[in-house]
């Protein structure tokens, strides 16, 4: 079991990750920002190194190895992905458990708000700042999702709401495709 | 665990019916059609919702697989769909093919985009999709909620609610489907299967503050 992070392909009417659609047989997305999806996917050794060969195609490393702390959270911020939560004593299956449920959550706001959340350049925003839409799209989707606002003011920046969301979904295992129960 | 609709398509050549909605997402949704009694999901994309039955938020929606054919590198097939947004049409459905699962999310613009993939299918396939909370999953055979064969699994973070109806495309081959079912998990908590996660975070405290 493998996860990936390519971007999207746009094909006529159709989005799909590079690298890996019709490539491997098997594979589940999540939403990621900046043009990109998170894959979890069964791959051989020679399927990651094909895919990792890519400039634009991350592997993730093996969950429970600890961060690479400043490889982490550059890789992060220049996808739009507050990172500055990321700490040396963590590994990457926190830091994909947190990133994957912050997406989660802006997944189900654009889609209550019927548009796409930009991050880039608005992740210093304000709640207080933001078009009442989306506003009330996070609000909605928080309650829909069973995540607790606790915290989050009128002048807490989506940097941190994001943090703030994220981080309630670190401690427990998740599904994500091929990572059935595991991840 | 109920099962709420089901639809034989046994009746004369022609429109779904009545009680069915063609998918408005993107408007270039043809709607589903009878032939020799059974649906019809042929032109691409065709899609219709059922508007006569309410489902709750975790559904399931069924059929038995009557013509599907390979796809190669496409991305065709019949199938159902699930929470389809009554007024907008934005959808999960899945495409059964010989040779792939391919399941869609379709948003209010009539994109497409990808949300999981999986091995082939033969005709008289039972199909199964579901959803519980976030958690998805497309089945072959067993029962609604249990048994069978996984063949993809996705999150659907998207949408929260909807209708259940029959989707699909049919570039390169005839796809029709059979005995569509919609369904409900009521009254069965037992042997649901949801994510830790949500189970953790549904038990915090949820104080708003936005």
């Amino acid at each position: 079991m493998s996860l990936f992070v390519v971007p999207v392909v746009q094909s006529g009417r159709f989005f799909t990750p590079k690298y890996i659609h019709g490539v491997l047989p098997s594979y589940t997305v999540a939403n990621f920002p900046h043009g990109t999806f998170l894959v979890s996917a069964e791959a051989t050794q020679q399927q990651q190194d094909d895919i990792s060969a890519h400039a634009d195609a991350i592997v993730i490393p093996p969950l429970d190895d600890g961060v690479a702390l400043n490889a982490t959270v550059n890789t992060l911020e220049s996808l739009d992905v507050p990172a500055q939560w990321v700490t040396a004593d963590m590994t990457y299956r926190t830091v994909v458990r947190t990133v994957f449920g912050a997406m989660e959550f802006l997944g189900r706001v654009s889609a209550i708000a019927a548009t796409q959340i930009p991050l880039a350049g608005h992740l210093g925003d304000t709640f207080a700042s933001l078009p009442l839409a989306v506003r009330n799209a996070m609000t909605q989707a928080a309650s829909e999702l069973g995540l607790s606002t606790s915290g989050v003011t009128g002048s807490t920046t989506v940097r941190q709401i994001l943090a703030i969301v994220g981080a309630q979904y670190a401690g427990g295992s998740m599904s994500f495709g091929a990572f059935n129960g595991i991840l | 665990m109920s099962t709420l609709l089901t639809d034989d398509f046994n009746r004369a050549n022609g429109g779904v019916g009545a009680a069915y909605t063609t998918i408005p997402a993107g408007g270039f949704w043809t709607g589903a059609t009878v032939n020799t009694n059974v649906c019809d999901l042929t032109p691409d994309p065709s899609g219709s919702r059922r508007n006569d039955t309410v489902l709750p938020n975790d559904q399931w929606a069924g059929c038995t697989l009557a013509n599907i054919f390979a796809v190669g590198g496409g991305n065709d097939g019949p199938g159902v769909a699930i929470r389809i947004n009554t007024s907008n049409g934005a959808m999960y459905f899945v495409a059964c093919a010989t040779d792939k699962t391919q399941v869609w999310y379709v948003d209010s613009g009539g994109g497409f985009t990808s949300k999981a993939t999986g091995s082939g299918w033969s005709a008289s396939d039972q199909v199964y999709h579901e959803v519980q909370g976030t958690a998805a999953v497309v089945r072959k055979g067993g029962s609604p909620g249990s048994g069978g064969t996984s063949m993809a699994t996705y999150t659907a973070s998207e949408l929260s609610s909807g209708g259940g109806g029959v989707a699909g495309s049919g570039a390169g081959g005839t796809s029709r489907i059979d005995n569509f079912t919609l369904g409900d998990f009521g009254g069965g908590a037992a042997g649901l299967t949801v994510p830790l996660s949500v189970s953790v975070r549904q038990a915090v405290s949820r104080a708003s503050h936005f």
